[in-house]
């Protein structure tokens, strides 16, 4: 069984694709023309940083779709120079909590000794803070930046994996398919990469795209707090914080378009996540 | 911290018990009408409530309310700025000025708590009408119920009596979830309503770059979970036959 590396990730890419088969719904439309406006952002709208101080918290209108906000910014072109950020940040996260959380689930459940053990306590102590007050201690802790938030939002969110991993593959451990393959001689490393995480893609995938939502709002919220990214950067939820002042006063435009933006993506991901999800119950 | 805690008890109260009370009938609802025009509503309506961030919903209420119609009072904290708080008793000013008979204080209180309770309860009453539904469908899917049904027990009383209280039970859960979660005070809602609790002072602190209070919220609403789930367990040995081994 000795294959190039290449060949092999190659196969087990195909294996994972092959069982990924999307019925495409309005989901993931949405976040494929989100991806695509946030692409040619600076084909279609302004600057987001360019500061107009003859023109501080105009209405929308044509010049500026969506308005300005108090520093003269144009609001339509920060919203779609924030969805690179959030969904690039929320990509980031989730991509580095599922790399992290979905072998060493895997292996846990296949190892299934103090080990197992030890990474249940781990994960369980973890989960015991709620998701947002745990993101908000450790920033407030070791300081803002957005690698650190990419990190932090991807630590609370390894757990998830580790345990939805975990569950998936202990029903799997004794079938069949898997004894044959240990007796064909594969290892355990083999076992996972090859027969178990096919098998549970698209759990993962639906977990990936909730996690990609949960990522934002949280990067929103801590924004929102002044623990995440701060003014001028375009970013959803400091955006909304610039405007909450405003919005008491009725001028709503500030805040209303980037919060618009945040529940339209989180519904989208949502939604993706459930026809992942169909796509099992069937 | 203990002078801003009723403070953070009175909106979740308020806050947990519009959210069951919602969740818990729309969720029953959509299942008891699946796949008709309603039930899409609801899940539309469900699927927003997850998705809304709490804190630009509590900014658009405000804008809704109190500065186009006029008929909320300003986010302003747990009273009127002319209205003296009521001595305590409980420290929940709604009750409180209840007891000493002051009527503008009372009505003055439950004003303020009117939108940051709306804004909590919507976000946290829509993963309990999702999972109340789920409940709900199995429950009525199954075969005791399908039994009660040939046997010619009415509609009302298949659904309240037989379905509903196997289907609560993952709705503790939820609850259990949404009570660890309003115990450490809702950071985000606090923050929007300038509303005085738990959360709103940790918000502070991080404005100050004075982190220990953050700290202190962050680990008294994570016992608070704890509790919530030892709890939990042991109710769940209480409501759930299968679990008395």
């Amino acid at each position: 069984m000795a294959t190039a590396p290449a060949t092999n990730s190659l196969r087990f890419l195909v294996a994972v694709g092959n069982r990924l088969r999307v019925r495409v719904g309005y989901g993931a439309i949405v976040i494929g023309i989100l991806i695509l406006l946030s692409a040619v952002a600076p084909l279609i709208s302004k600057d987001p940083l360019h500061i107009d101080s003859t023109a501080t918290l105009v209405p929308p209108s044509w010049a500026h779709p969506f308005g300005t906000d108090q520093n003269g910014m144009d609001i339509f072109a920060r919203v779609l120079y924030a969805a690179r950020l959030d969904l690039g940040e929320a990509l980031a996260a989730a991509t580095l909590a599922v790399l992290i959380g979905v072998p060493l689930g895997a292996l846990g459940a296949l190892a299934a000794g103090w080990g197992d053990q030890a990474l249940l306590r781990i994960t369980e102590s973890v989960q015991s803070f709620p998701t947002l007050l745990l993101a908000m201690g450790v920033v407030a802790a070791i300081g803002p930046g957005l690698g650190k938030l990419v990190l932090v939002i991807a630590a609370v969110n390894i757990p998830v994996y580790v345990r939805l991993t975990r569950s998936a593959v202990l029903p799997m451990r004794d079938m069949e398919f898997i004894q044959a393959a240990r007796c064909a001689g594969l290892g355990n490393i083999a076992i996972v990469t090859r027969h178990l995480i096919p098998n549970i893609a698209h759990l993962i995938a639906a977990q990936f795209s909730i996690n990609c939502a949960w990522a934002i709002q949280i990067l929103a919220a801590l924004s929102f707090i002044g623990l995440g990214v701060a003014l001028p950067t375009p970013e959803w939820g400091a955006m909304v914080r610039a405007g909450a002042d405003y919005t008491v006063y009725g001028q709503w435009w500030v805040a209303l378009f980037p919060g618009l933006a945040i529940v339209i993506t989180v519904l989208s991901l949502n939604e993706l996540a459930d026809s992942f999800r169909r796509h099992t119950s069937r | 911290m203990a002078s801003r805690w009723p403070a953070s008890a009175e909106l979740a109260l308020a806050g947990g018990f519009l959210a069951l009370a919602w969740g818990l009938s729309v969720g029953v609802m959509a299942a008891v009408m699946q796949g008709t025009r309603w039930d899409k509503l609801a899940s539309l309506v469900t699927g927003l409530g997850v998705s809304v961030p709490e804190f630009w919903l509590g900014l658009i209420l405000i804008l809704i309310f109190f500065s186009t119609l006029k008929i909320a009072p300003a986010p302003i904290g747990r009273l009127p700025a002319e209205i003296v708080a009521p001595p305590t008793v409980t420290g929940l000013y709604t009750v409180d000025a209840l007891f000493a008979g002051d009527w503008g204080a009372f009505f003055g209180a439950w004003g303020q708590l009117a939108l940051p309770a709306l804004t909590l309860a919507f976000v946290g009453g829509a993963p309990i009408a999702r999972i109340s539904r789920a409940a709900m469908r199995e429950a009525l899917d199954s075969q005791y119920v399908r039994f009660a049904r040939a046997l010619g027990v009415g509609r009302v009383s298949v659904i309240l009596r037989y379905a509903l209280p196997s289907a609560l039970l993952p709705v503790t859960t939820m609850m259990a979830l949404l009570c660890g979660y309003l115990m450490g005070g809702d950071v985000l809602v606090e923050y929007v309503f300038a509303w005085p609790g738990l959360g709103n002072y940790a918000v502070d602190s991080i404005g100050a770059s004075d982190y220990a209070p953050v700290m202190a919220v962050v680990e008294l609403s994570a016992i608070s979970y704890l509790l919530i789930y030892v709890l939990l367990d042991l109710a769940h040995m209480v409501i759930d036959p299968r679990t008395r081994a």
